[in-house]
């Protein structure tokens, strides 16, 4: 069998490589076209991994080991679950309309916009596929480096704010990682993640682990409130930017929660539950106020991106099958609808160099086909039945209720405050009369963007009518966790 | 539209006329619908039953009917005869009239308690909550202390020797004034 993770994180990088070197920036469209094929063999390669992972088991699949640092043994150790593998075909899945979203906007430095994109989606996968710790922490922080280049390189007027934030933000979350990994090394002897599963922790011991992971995954998801770092990033990052950033890198934090926390610190978890639900909630609905009165389209989205993650903490710390289930399914589908809604403010983004909501107004009416796919991912994003954000968020809500009626209540306003904020920005954009010249000139989508934008709805009504081949894969390994998390440590 | 509407209205009064003995008191629904023994509205009604005919009769008896016939000849009072009078009575009625047209004010105040009240608090929170607090105050506010400890710290690093070495004699002055003075007791 082909080592279809390494490849997942190899051919990426190594594709990201190959366009820096053979191009020069006067050669544009074949650094351009060098990347798309890159973008694609990357998720080619991750195929295999879903058509031949075999369900109904939660044990590591594609396992590959190479011994690395035997002094403190560490390993080049890879291998997938039910609940990392799908993360690996979105990564690379949005890699590659990321690499098309920029083919025409980006006019300077094409070949190290295009090479940053497809490095960073390589060690992205490195982190979703990395079983040994070091080498998810190497992952880890070296994911951060292309980002802040392409927001600080290819963003807005206050780009290096931005970037600077963003990266000084997460890295002082993970160090404290790092701290907290180097403790379970010296009690364990090992960096082997699995292992730690097994690892006997007193409660005690548990909890400042626990708050040393916490920081760095919290930061990274965004919870409340260590947040304010991401719509500054959204707001000045370039369109492909956005669309990694919430619909990838954001899900990193939370894999992070269901990989570390949950089975390494179980009595932790359950001791910290109430706390961890409380921030959860405290974003699903202070976020959501915040984000109805954004005048941006870009911070309103994302705003709208922290609401939605709350939810993923959310149904985590309710130690259910539906809950776990279902902040997963909401990562999936956070995914593709966040991409689509920055890929939209993206296109008329391009043609009006406006992000502000006051400035637009009945684009429906020299855009149509635009409009219709706009109105489909707000759908979306405010959970209608038939949406991949119905199931998710529907899940979570279910189990909610099960553990606590006035949970659910509050998880619920999620559905409002979402419908309340994305439909109104639909309306004042999107609806009424032409509101100026500009919004009279505009063109409708091109045939890049149709099928940009059409590839997304494709996927999230395929994960909304039918999620069954998603929830399948996740099953086996949802259920172990929930084992791992029942079972006490101490 | 008259068309469609007569068209729409032949099936209603076929399918009320024709089916009512069969969906109501008949068994249409079998165990789809379970009826509670304390809820014995239906019943009664089977007892008091007649067929749709003296159903319609009794139905003519009563004051809502009547009342749904005098909404019928008022509106054609005040449309078709007497198309003046509408503007003159909602002249009169003033307060009680604004009252009616404006649906009670429910949808006013929809839009200012609840449309308005959220956007105020998402105000609050977005300007108080995340702009000076989190970000202001937290996250500035400790790069801001960064900044300014630094500013006067760096003042003591002048780049002279003889401060240094000045810096150096003061330590040993008070570290010789610690052993001489205090260490011996």
């Amino acid at each position: 069998m082909l080592p279809y993770l390494s490849l997942a994180i190899w051919v990426p990088i190594v594709a990201g490589l190959l366009v820096l070197a053979v191009n020069r920036d006067r050669d544009a469209p074949a650094a351009r076209w060098l990347a798309l094929v890159g973008a694609v063999a990357g998720f080619a390669v991750t195929i295999p991994l879903y058509t031949q992972f075999t369900l109904g088991t939660a044990e590591m699949q594609f396992v590959e080991t190479i011994e690395w640092i035997p002094r403190f043994s560490v390993n080049y150790l890879l291998g997938v679950d039910g609940i990392s593998v799908l993360f690996i075909l979105l990564n690379s899945f949005i890699t590659v309309l990321a690499v098309w979203a920029g083919w025409v906007v980006i006019q300077t430095r094409v070949a190290q916009y295009m090479a940053a994109f497809l490095i960073m989606s390589g060690l992205i996968n490195g982190v979703f596929a990395s079983l040994d710790a070091v080498l998810f922490y190497v992952f880890f922080e070296a994911q951060l480096i292309p980002m802040y280049l392409i927001i600080g390189v290819w963003g807005g007027p206050n780009r290096i704010y931005a970037a600077l934030k963003f990266f000084l933000y997460t890295f002082l979350g993970s160090v404290l990682m790092l701290v907290a990994l180097i403790y379970l090394y010296t009690v364990s002897g090992s960096f082997s993640i699995l292992e730690w599963y097994q690892l006997p922790l007193s409660l005690k011991t548990q909890e400042w682990l626990f708050a040393a992971f916490f920081i760095a995954f919290a930061v990274k998801v965004p919870m409340w409130p260590v947040h304010t770092w991401l719509p500054d990033a959204h707001v000045e990052a370039p369109t492909g930017g956005s669309v990694v950033l919430a619909a990838i890198t954001l899900k990193v934090g939370a894999y992070g929660f269901v990989r570390f926390i949950l089975p390494i610190l179980p009595d932790a978890s359950h001791y910290l539950a109430g706390f961890v639900i409380t921030l959860s909630l405290v974003a699903v609905v202070y976020i959501g106020f915040v984000a109805l009165v954004q005048p941006d389209m870009k911070k309103l989205i994302a705003y709208s991106s922290i609401s939605h993650m709350g939810f993923v903490t959310l149904g985590f710390f309710l130690f259910s099958q539906l809950g776990i289930e279902g902040g997963l399914v909401q990562m999936i589908s956070h995914g593709f609808v966040s991409a689509a809604l920055f890929l939209c403010v993206g296109v008329l983004y391009d043609r009006m160099h406006s992000r502000l909501i006051g400035d637009y107004g009945g684009v429906v009416n020299t855009m149509p086909k635009f409009a219709a796919f706009a109105m489909l991912f707000a759908m979306a994003n405010a959970a209608l039945p038939g949406t991949s954000g119905f199931v998710g968020e529907f899940l979570v809500i279910l189990a909610a209720v099960k553990a606590n009626f006035w949970l659910g209540f509050l998880a619920a306003t999620i559905m409002i405050l979402g419908a309340a904020y994305t439909l109104w920005m639909y309306k004042r954009v999107w609806f009424g009369d032409v509101a100026n010249a500009g919004v009279a000139a505009l063109k409708d989508v091109s045939k890049r963007e149709f099928w940009l934008l059409a590839t997304l709805v494709a996927a999230i009504l395929a994960l909304g009518i039918y999620p069954k081949p998603f929830t399948d894969v996740m099953h086996a390994s949802v259920a172990q966790l929930l084992t791992q998390v029942a079972q006490s440590k101490q | 539209m008259t068309v469609p509407l007569v068209l729409l209205a032949i099936p209603s009064i076929y399918s009320g006329w024709a089916y009512i003995d069969h969906v109501l008191f008949g068994n249409f629904f079998g165990q789809s619908i379970v009826i509670a023994q304390q809820h014995a509205g239906l019943a009664t009604m089977t007892e008091e039953w007649h067929g749709p005919w003296p159903f319609v009769l009794h139905g003519m008896t009563t004051l809502p009917f009547w009342l749904a016939v005098a909404g019928v000849a008022a509106a054609w009072l005040l449309y078709i005869k007497r198309s003046d009078l509408p503007a003159k009575i909602s002249e009169r009625a003033g307060a009680l009239y604004q009252l009616l047209v404006n649906n009670y004010y429910i949808d006013r105040f929809n839009d200012w308690f609840f449309a308005g009240g959220f956007r105020r608090l998402g105000t609050l929170f977005s300007n108080v909550g995340d702009r000076s607090i989190i970000d202001g105050f937290f996250v500035n506010g400790s790069a801001r202390l960064v900044g300014a400890t630094s500013a006067v710290l760096r003042q003591i690093q002048s780049g002279f020797i003889y401060q240094y070495a000045f810096a150096m004699v003061l330590g040993i002055v008070v570290f010789l004034f610690w052993w001489l003075t205090l260490r011996v007791v």
